[in-house]
């Protein structure tokens, strides 16, 4: 039955192509010319048809009573449904749940068969191109898509996550009523994602980088009714426009250079480009890629993102969408590489974003908001890999990151969810008793991103961090003091911001899972809808490092060539390797040890030390006053520049010169000249006359 | 025409056109008004004339006769509308008649 299938599949016209070229090419032949496989078109077309098909088999959203509407949105954080007790939430799946899971799971499956196709080695990309897109002048345009080993990577995380968040967010929004639309935007999302991914030039990248942006908008104000909801939204989408802005000067400044949009293209006339234009080119992609990937000094987004339901923040803000800036900046590898300015930039940016969001994550109680300023710290340490020149590392942690912070913020929408819409961190305790299976999901994630050894955020932080130590870019050449480079100097920042990310993700672990339940209500496990993603994902959370790490390495160093480890067993050799390694595992031992030590048995600890420092404690609880900094040196001159525009151009020019000084014009002469319409003969024929004693005047006189 | 010279004979049209104006516009009485226009016709008529001797061209007298045609046409749909207005107005005076006030 299957075979028949199968064969049915392969003898589509569309996929011809690719039987054929595995018939003439040998296997094992590495050939440079891409494979083309129309199949890859589907990619992104599944998703989207999902979104389309869960939308129209919704129907109407079920008719709630005004009482209960007002109630659900309006009164919770982070919830639509107050009045469930726990046993309402049933784990029967809503049609369009059932619709956009498939799809989401049909391109899973279906980014696996490209995954072999392009693992059978024939080949160093698959390709396929749907039509001419754009064709003026010098610019041609293809949407064209391409699966390469870079981009095979980021399809498997975004549909595989995205699948079992999919199956997750079944269960997480089974009594909202407006299911459909929810199940709409997060095809929709897929879909965008997957074109970001796979787009292969730079304008089909930038359609799906807008995409992903709506879909972040459109979600994170879901529960719009709540003004703070749609609020978020709103500075989602207005940050992330600026970060747009660069993007598309940087876009602008490589078409100039290079002449063409598609990253094979643009890396092979880099080394003809001036080099102050690759700086200016890479310096404002890097902007972009700021933007959306949550870097100083563009991440204020990111935490108030979470007003958004839970799977949003798993699925985007903190698995894939927030990765996309990492993913264009390692698409562009050479680029950067030729740019040391800028990538000098890129890791103080990454390692300042990297350190300051894990101090801020300290002091926050509210769990998601942990997690989310965690996850700006990651994307940093992201950030700091690739400013080491070490791309293949930096999308390393991309992937650990997507394992373990999609379960991390599960099991916590689990957390939520079982006790009955809470989200503050002094609410919870003692849960584990309640929530096994949550429990143990929430320490698997905890272990990883605390970087405890052999969890798969050990292998890929101490890479982030041996990357940073051993790199060779401008920042070894800058001694910031005696004997201690730049790049050392970041790596201690690094180390820091280990210990400190061990510290708070242990800290809450420990206020949410043990001591005694300071909530009320009796906490519950959530459905099996929701817990099986999470179980699912503990497994990679846990071992993927340890299994795979070198593997996804070689693997992703194939495309990105960066020179980097040379495989990661030359580095077992390398002393200084090991001491580094060695300290980063005590540091996060004995962090998270500490952490766990003191929120079991010294609970007044904390609340001393912050009175203690207080100074250092109102910084962090005021989030570095960043909002307010920015509020008082844009958003306040902008409003006052736009309050003298307004006055002078709105209501001056505009509205009292043009449109009321036109009105004035017609009024006066209207009443002047009707006076001469008196309707009696003498006063027209008198003005006739002197008329025609004028005309002839003057006629005369000439 | 040797008699009394071309400048006398435009002197007596200007004098007989500016008469015509002047009743225009001062009378009030819608049929004073069009002897009036029917003067400053003549004035130009004779202007007409004048030029025709003198220029020894028939041309202007031919004018002439279509002028005065014109002004016999004129003259019975004046009064026709003359006594349409006093039909309606029940006075032929100009200043009362002023329905076209602005």
């Amino acid at each position: 039955m299957f075979s028949i299938f199968k064969d049915l599949i392969l003898s589509l016209p569309l996929s011809s192509s690719l039987t054929q070229s595995e018939v003439v090419l040998p296997v094992g032949e590495i050939s440079n010319s891409p494979l083309v496989d129309s199949r890859l078109l589907f990619l992104p077309l599944i998703p989207l048809v999902g979104a389309l098909l869960s939308y129209l088999v919704g129907g109407k959203p079920k008719v709630e009573d005004d009482h209960h509407s007002d109630h659900d949105h309006g009164s919770s954080h982070d919830s639509h449904a107050h009045h469930g007790s726990h046993d309402s939430y049933k784990s029967g799946m809503s049609l369009s749940a059932i619709v956009a899971t498939t799809a989401s799971s049909l391109s899973f499956v279906l980014t696996l068969l490209l995954f072999t196709a392009l693992g059978s080695g024939v080949s160093d990309s698959i390709v396929a191109s749907a039509w001419s897109w754009i064709d003026a002048g010098d610019l041609n345009v293809d949407f064209k898509f391409r699966f390469d080993h870079l981009s095979a990577v980021m399809c498997l995380v975004i549909t595989g996550i995205g699948s079992l968040i999919h199956l997750y967010a079944s269960g997480y929004m089974a009594e909202d009523p407006h299911q459909p639309r929810f199940f709409a935007y997060l095809n929709l999302f897929l879909s965008a994602m997957l074109i970001l991914v796979l787009g292969d030039n730079l304008l089909l990248t930038f359609v799906g980088w807008e995409g992903v942006g709506l879909c972040s908008y459109l979600l994170i104000g879901f529960w719009f009714k709540e003004m703070d909801n749609a609020k978020a939204g709103q500075k989602a989408f207005i940050v992330n426009r600026i970060g747009d802005a660069g993007f598309l000067l940087g876009m602008f400044t490589l078409f100039y250079y290079t002449g063409s949009l598609s990253p094979s293209d643009i890396l092979a006339k880099v080394h003809n480009m001036p080099a102050l234009a690759i700086e200016v080119a890479a310096i404002l992609l890097l902007i972009g890629a700021a933007g959306k990937s949550a870097q100083i000094p563009l991440y204020i987004w990111l935490p108030d993102a979470m007003a958004g339901p839970t799977p949003v923040s798993a699925l985007i803000h903190a698995a894939t969408m927030v990765t996309s800036g990492v993913y264009m900046v390692a698409r562009l590898a050479g680029l950067f590489s030729a740019a040391p300015h800028a990538l000098l930039l890129v890791s103080i940016i990454g390692t300042l974003t990297a350190f300051i969001a894990a101090t801020i994550a300290l002091v926050q109680n509210d769990i998601k908001k942990v997690l989310a300023y965690s996850t700006v710290s990651q994307l940093g340490f992201m950030f700091m890999a690739i400013g080491a020149g070490a791309y293949s590392v930096g999308l390393y942690h991309v992937v650990t990151h997507a394992f373990f912070k999609a379960l991390l913020f599960m099991a916590a929408g689990s957390v939520i969810v079982g006790c009955h819409h809470e989200q503050d961190m002094r609410k919870f305790g003692g849960l584990f008793k309640y929530m096994k299976f949550t429990g143990i999901s929430y320490i698997a994630g905890t272990y990883a991103i605390s970087g405890l050894p052999y969890g798969s955020g050990f292998f890929s932080k101490d890479s982030v961090l041996w990357a940073t130590y051993s790199s060779t870019g401008l920042a070894s050449t800058i001694e910031v003091s005696n004997g201690i480079f730049l790049n050392q100097a970041l790596w201690g920042v690094g180390i820091l911001t280990a210990a400190l990310t061990a510290f708070y993700m242990t800290r809450s672990l420990f206020l949410t899972f043990f001591g005694t339940y300071r909530g009320h209500g009796t906490p519950h496990e959530t459905s099996f809808n929701m817990v099986f993603p999470l179980l699912v994902l503990s497994v990679p959370s846990l071992i993927f490092s340890f299994l795979y790490g070198d593997t996804l390495l070689t693997y992703l160093a194939h495309w990105t060539r960066s020179d980097f480890l040379g495989g990661h067993h030359a580095l077992l050799e390398n002393h200084t390797y090991h001491q580094l390694e060695t300290i980063s595992m005590w540091v996060a031992l004995i962090s998270a040890g500490l952490s766990g030590l003191i929120y079991t048995f010294a609970k007044g600890l904390p609340a001393k030390i912050s009175s203690l420092l207080s100074p250092i404690y109102k910084l962090l609880l005021g989030k570095w006053y960043v909002d307010e900094l920015y509020n008082l040196v844009i958003v306040l001159p902008l409003r006052g520049i736009s309050r003298v525009f307004f006055i002078l151009f709105d209501r001056i020019l505009i509205d009292g010169l043009l449109v009321t000084g036109s009105s004035v014009v017609v009024d006066v002469a209207g009443t002047t000249l009707k006076k001469i319409h008196s309707g009696t003969m003498k006063s027209s024929l008198s003005l006739m006359f002197s008329l025609f004693v004028f005309i002839i005047l003057f006629w005369v006189i000439l | 025409m040797n008699e009394l010279g071309l400048h006398f004979n435009l002197l007596i049209s200007a004098i007989l056109f500016c008469i015509g104006v002047a009743g225009v516009l001062t009378r009030k009485n819608t049929i004073v008004i069009f002897m009036c226009i029917e003067l400053m016709l003549n004035a130009v008529n004779l202007t007409l004339v004048t030029f025709s001797v003198y220029l020894n061209n028939i041309n202007g007298q031919i004018f002439v006769f279509f002028v005065m045609a014109v002004a016999a046409a004129e003259a019975a749909v004046g009064l026709a509308i003359i006594l349409s207005v006093f039909r309606n107005f029940l006075t032929v005076e100009s200043d009362e008649v002023a329905e076209l006030a602005g």
